[in-house]
């Protein structure tokens, strides 16, 4: 009997470790009262929460899913495998995963957030969920660009400085900069340099960016995130004006003073008629 | 003696049925598509009002602030027209302004006269050019009326300027078909083979270019994009495209060689149709999109030194069609 009672009580531990590492939530029916759960974030980071939509009516509800109310700013939305979605159709007796994304905008004001999630059935019925968010300071990555404004000539290439910092409580590891960037620009240098950052601490890299010769002038968003094995920082968005290259003009300008010249030497060879 | 040919052109250009009649169109085009505008516009005002009186019928403290309604984009409708119905009646205007005189046999009268030919070519160039200046300016006041009295907004000096800028440009962008098609007619000796010519080429710098540029692109062959739809990463997609570096430049190329691209693109980054020009000030624009403005003004530059040499060289001129 004792040996039994130990087997429950390891079972009942690993079921509860199996449960506390699947961060999922369980809604349940619609009228059910509201609970909740935990889920961790560390800045910059994007997780996924399933939720379950149970409908144990007999006839099929269409549900209305919201998020909010919470301390922090945080980046929301609803998906199901195929898409991004704001509401969801449960037929009867049935339920539905939808997943919660979220990411932390920027810095946390604070540490122990939460977040109500609703889930609003077409008769008006109403299900929250209250989820609590606990922030994650251990990793904690930053990246700022060392210029506010790139001005780049189309057909050249242009050097893209960053300052990342570790602002967590553990080193991290292999950090590089990824680039997202308009279509045909290319990182051609530094997308390979990694560093290692101990807590507290800064580094600096460049980036090549080529603009190709087919980019009309303008004002363009180059985007950049620091990524670490263990964490990403929040994406960076660096104005960049393409300028077209002067020397396009100079040959117009010189074909133009070409023709003229042509045309003042027939004038004196033929004289005005 | 510049200005009295000049006189003349313009009592002539009203004379003419065909450019009348394509004159007609482009008004009512341009009318049509301002008013329409102008009213999407007002109702994106009405709209915003309508929330705003809600909002504060409820007692709400924060009010939304107005969105960009860009009013001065309801002339986007017209950069359409001009491309296509503007450059047709400039193209009617300058081959008529040669071709007539060879017709009605005035052309050797005119230079039997004591008048130089370049004196001629200049009065025409300059009667056509004030028709067209006159066709913008009537344009441009039916937008800012439209805008203001339909639309119900008030212009910023920006937007004025920016306006302002986008008719010069209009100007600039008829003065190339109108100085293509003179140059063409001063060339050819019949009058309609010229026109013919003249919307050939029409055709190709204002459909055929911009098309090369636009579907030759490598990553428009598919819907969805080439390179997605093969599933490439960054890496492997500028692989490609340097292995293409060569059909790219000339593709660039070709696209550059159109005035009708020229003029969108410098009309859409003033009128704010094309996002991203929504801080700068006019000139800013202007300074960043100085290609295309040169790219209206130096082909009408050299097309008219050509077509002085031709017309000073030309013997055939005393004998008749």
């Amino acid at each position: 009997m004792k040996s039994f009672k130990k087997s429950i009580l390891l079972l009942s531990l690993l079921a509860i470790m199996l449960v506390s590492s699947v961060s999922t939530v369980f809604a349940a029916e619609v009228s059910a009262p509201e609970f909740s759960t935990g889920c961790n974030l560390s800045s910059g980071e994007n997780k996924a929460l399933s939720l379950f939509i149970q409908n144990a009516d007999v006839a099929p509800h269409s549900y209305t899913l919201t998020a909010g109310d919470s301390a922090n700013s945080y980046e929301l939305y609803f998906s199901t495998n195929v898409a991004t979605v704001k509401s969801m159709t449960v037929p009867a007796g049935t339920g539905n995963q939808v997943d919660l994304n979220i990411t932390l905008n920027g810095n946390a004001s604070v540490n122990e957030d939460k977040l109500t999630v609703k889930a609003v059935r077409d008769d008006g019925k109403e299900n929250i969920v209250n989820l609590s968010i606990i922030i994650n300071k251990d990793y904690a990555l930053s990246v700022k660009s060392m210029l506010d404004k790139i001005n780049v000539l189309s057909g050249k290439s242009a050097d893209f400085t960053f300052s990342v910092m570790n602002n967590g409580s553990q080193d991290l590891n292999n950090i590089k900069i990824k680039p997202e960037l308009p279509y045909k620009w290319f990182a051609s240098q530094g997308t390979e340099a990694i560093m290692n950052l101990k807590p507290g601490e800064t580094g600096t890299t460049t980036m090549k960016i080529d603009v190709p010769n087919s980019q009309i002038a303008g004002n363009f968003t180059a985007k950049f995130t620091a990524v670490s094995d263990e964490i990403g920082s929040s994406l960076i968005s660096v104005p960049v004006t393409v300028k077209t290259s002067s020397n396009i003009g100079y040959w117009m300008i010189g074909i133009l003073i070409l023709i003229a010249g042509f045309t003042l030497v027939q004038f004196k060879r033929h004289g005005r008629r | 003696m510049i200005i009295e040919i000049g006189k003349k052109e313009i009592r002539d250009a009203f004379r003419n049925k065909l450019f009348l009649s394509i004159l007609a169109m482009l008004l009512v085009l341009t009318v049509v598509s301002i008013i329409l505008g102008s009213y999407q516009v007002k109702i994106a005002m009405d709209n915003y009002n309508s929330s705003i009186s809600f909002l504060q019928s409820l007692g709400k403290a924060e009010l939304p602030p107005m969105p960009n309604l860009n009013p001065i984009s309801a002339s986007k409708g017209f950069v359409n027209y001009i491309g296509m119905v503007g450059a047709l009646m400039a193209i009617v205007l300058g081959n008529t302004a040669i071709s007539k005189e060879h017709k009605n046999g005035t052309l050797r009268l005119i230079l039997s006269r004591g008048v130089f030919r370049d004196t001629f070519l200049n009065g025409k160039l300059l009667g056509n050019l004030a028709i067209l200046a006159g066709i913008t300016a009537l344009t441009g006041i039916i937008t800012f009326v439209s805008l203001i009295a339909i639309g119900g907004v008030a212009l910023t000096t920006s937007d004025i300027v920016r306006l302002l800028l986008f008719f010069g440009m209009t100007f600039l962008y008829m003065t190339f078909f109108t100085v293509l098609s003179m140059g063409i007619a001063t060339v050819s000796t019949k009058g309609s083979r010229a026109l013919l010519i003249t919307v050939i080429v029409w055709l190709v710098l204002s459909f055929v270019f911009p098309q090369i540029g636009d579907t030759m692109d490598m990553d428009n062959q598919i819907p969805g994009g080439f390179f997605s739809s093969m599933g490439m990463s960054r890496d492997q997609e500028h692989q490609v495209l340097q292995q293409f570096k060569f059909y790219e430049t000339l593709r660039d190329g070709v696209e550059e060689m159109s005035p009708t691209k020229h003029y969108e693109r410098i009309s859409y980054a003033l009128l704010n149709v094309k996002p991203g020009f929504e801080a700068n000030t006019p000139w800013e624009v202007v300074g960043l999109k100085w290609i295309n403005l040169i790219g209206l003004l130096a082909p009408s530059a050299a097309i008219w030194l050509l077509t002085y040499i031709a017309f000073l060289r030309r013997e055939n001129i005393y004998q008749s069609n």
